[in-house]
């Protein structure tokens, strides 16, 4: 289980988030709201060890983050970026293979059981036709459903996902939405996304965390935290809440 | 093809033309010896000119041109990297600058051979230490300040060098020239450089699946478990390593460094594993073929090695480029 406590975050000049406690279980899938700037990706990057906090702590299973070696952490902790910088000259199947450094041998490769786990999560996002196919050749959607794929190659249990829908058409929103929530569901597995698309915050996610800006996060059940009145506040729009059977989904007001 | 078809082929390829390259190399010049008598000089050596020829004039400068070029290749395929930049070549953060602007200042002072690689040497690994030292921030090493300190530094260093040539005495010139524009004539014992050849394609497969991690940008990388800040520091010293090494050997020779990894990828091998022992077969077998060809075309006139490696070189990449869909 991760869990945060006390968690302050800074960029120079900024509080984004103070004193924040949470802790994020198996089962649960975290939705992450909040006006842009406001501090969701750095609070990404804190859960998985790759930011120091300016105060507070993260603890994996009981353990201080820092304290755990980066591949055994990356064993756990499967993280989606938001930007990747890099180009990538290889194939599809050789990018999805990179998921797996954490489990492979120090000096020994990746083995049969690597390619299968790449081969499997390529075929969860629908990806499998593109395998031998270079990664710089894909669409944005395609690279997006691809970069979801390394990370469950990863098979890490805990996903931490910066944007996991950006890029994507509706049905692939659908799909790794559902596969997402699934997992946790059937896996006890544990998702915290930033999301943004309005179809999907009302929908799937057992928890969420809204940014108001100003440092102030508030961290709850989904049918406390996606509250009508709520959203607006943090948004700072008016907007209006559409039900369909036992969803609901939250759209702004033109 | 299926990916391990295809390096399974390069290998064969690459294998074959270094042996081809290096034959040669040992056969082609102004004392004219057959291929035969190579392979029978390799595998029955007897005393003789022939002999004498082979092992104790081309067999060293062959191996040189090996090893520089196997050497450059593996600092560009690193620098590619470890920058992420598909521009980056060995030179990029001002060791070639650095070096010749100590050779030729040992070039002015009349200096001998020696003193010059000595001083050839000592201004790589100032430049070196200028690059590292002004970019270097525990916990924070930013690779774009470390390109642009490298290309600034190589600015200012080739201005000098300019300086320098403009100064010189006419009749020092030609060799200044030469030197700038990389030539293996005047190496001395390979046998340095092609160790650090080997221990350095060694270090390389070690780090090759970090390698493939870091082109994936440092937070990814280190998402994934990789210990970047390390990682990076060994990438930049055994590039710098092989640059020195390379560029003490033969001077700046351009080009290659540049283009090997780039023509491997062009071929469809892009994880390190196999790029980077690819890249320095590639490297090595075109710099012994360029070289080869330095000395013979206008014999006895022998021509800087850095002219073939272009002339070889851009047909070949433009041919691959041409190619790519």
């Amino acid at each position: 289980m991760l869990r945060c406590s006390g968690l302050t975050l800074e960029v120079p000049g900024r509080v984004l988030c103070r004193g924040l406690d949470a802790s994020f279980a198996p089962g649960e899938v975290w939705a992450v709201l909040g006006r842009n700037g406001t501090g969701k990706s750095t609070l990404i990057h804190a859960l998985a060890g790759l930011t120091a906090p300016a105060a507070g702590a993260v603890e994996l299973d009981g353990a201080p983050l820092e304290r755990i070696d980066g591949k055994s952490r990356a064993r756990r902790i499967g993280v989606l970026l938001q930007l990747e910088e890099g180009t990538y000259w290889g194939t599809v199947e050789e990018y999805v293979l990179l998921g797996r450094f954490p489990r492979a041998a120090r000096w020994g490769g990746y083995t049969k059981d690597d390619a299968d786990a790449a081969a499997a999560a390529l075929d969860a996002v629908g990806m499998s036709a593109f395998s031998g196919q270079r990664y710089a050749t894909l669409s944005g959607g395609e690279r997006q459903r691809v970069r979801i794929a390394q990370i469950l190659a990863q098979r890490p249990g805990i996903f931490l996902m910066d944007e996991p829908l950006q890029h994507l058409d509706l049905a692939h929103q659908a799909l790794v939405l559902a596969l997402m929530t699934a997992r946790a569901r059937d896996h006890a597995e544990t998702a915290i996304m930033v999301l943004h698309e309005p179809l999907w915050i009302g929908r799937g996610c057992t928890h969420a965390l809204v940014f108001n800006g100003e440092g102030t996060v508030e961290a709850g059940r989904a049918e406390e935290m996606l509250t009508r009145d709520r959203l607006e506040r943090a948004y700072g729009c008016s907007l209006y809440e559409v039900a369909h059977g036992e969803g609901r989904c939250f759209v702004p007001t033109v | 093809m299926t990916s391990r078809s295809r390096v399974l082929a390069l290998y064969g390829v690459l294998g074959a033309a270094s042996i081809a390259s290096l034959v040669a190399a040992l056969a082609l010049g102004s004392f004219p010896i057959s291929f035969v008598s190579v392979v029978d000089s390799i595998v029955f050596p007897a005393p003789g000119v022939a002999h004498d020829v082979i092992w104790n004039l081309r067999a060293p400068r062959a191996l040189a041109a090996f090893a520089c070029g196997a050497l450059l290749a593996l600092a560009g395929t690193l620098l590619q990297v470890l920058l992420r930049n598909a521009l980056a070549d060995p030179y990029i953060l001002g060791v070639s600058g650095g070096a010749s602007l100590g050779a030729l200042l040992a070039i002015t002072a009349g200096a001998s051979a020696m003193a010059m690689s000595v001083s050839a040497f000592a201004g790589a690994v100032a430049a070196i230490v200028v690059v590292f030292g002004l970019t270097y921030r525990a916990g924070d090493w930013n690779v774009y300040r470390l390109l642009l300190t490298g290309v600034v530094l190589s600015a200012g260093l080739s201005a000098l060098i300019s300086l320098t040539l403009v100064l010189a005495p006419e009749a020092q010139l030609k060799g200044m020239l030469f030197w700038l524009m990389g030539d293996l004539s005047q190496s001395g014992s390979p046998a340095f450089a092609a160790l650090m050849a080997l221990v350095l394609a060694a270090f390389g497969l070690a780090a090759s699946l970090r390698l493939d991690l870091l082109a994936l940008g440092e937070l990814k990388a280190r998402s994934l478990g990789v210990a970047v800040g390390p990682l990076q520091i060994a990438v930049f010293a055994a590039a710098a390593l092989a640059t020195v090494t390379a560029v003490v050997l033969g001077g700046a020779i351009g080009f290659i460094g540049l283009i090997a990894p780039h023509a491997i990828r062009l071929a469809g091998v892009a994880h390190h594993r196999a790029l980077v022992p690819l890249s320095m077969l590639l490297g090595g077998a075109l710099l012994t073929i360029a070289d080869t060809a330095a000395r013979t075309a206008w014999a006895p006139q022998q021509l800087p090695v850095g002219i073939f490696t272009a002339l070889i070189g851009v047909p070949a990449m433009l041919f691959l480029l041409g190619r790519q869909r």
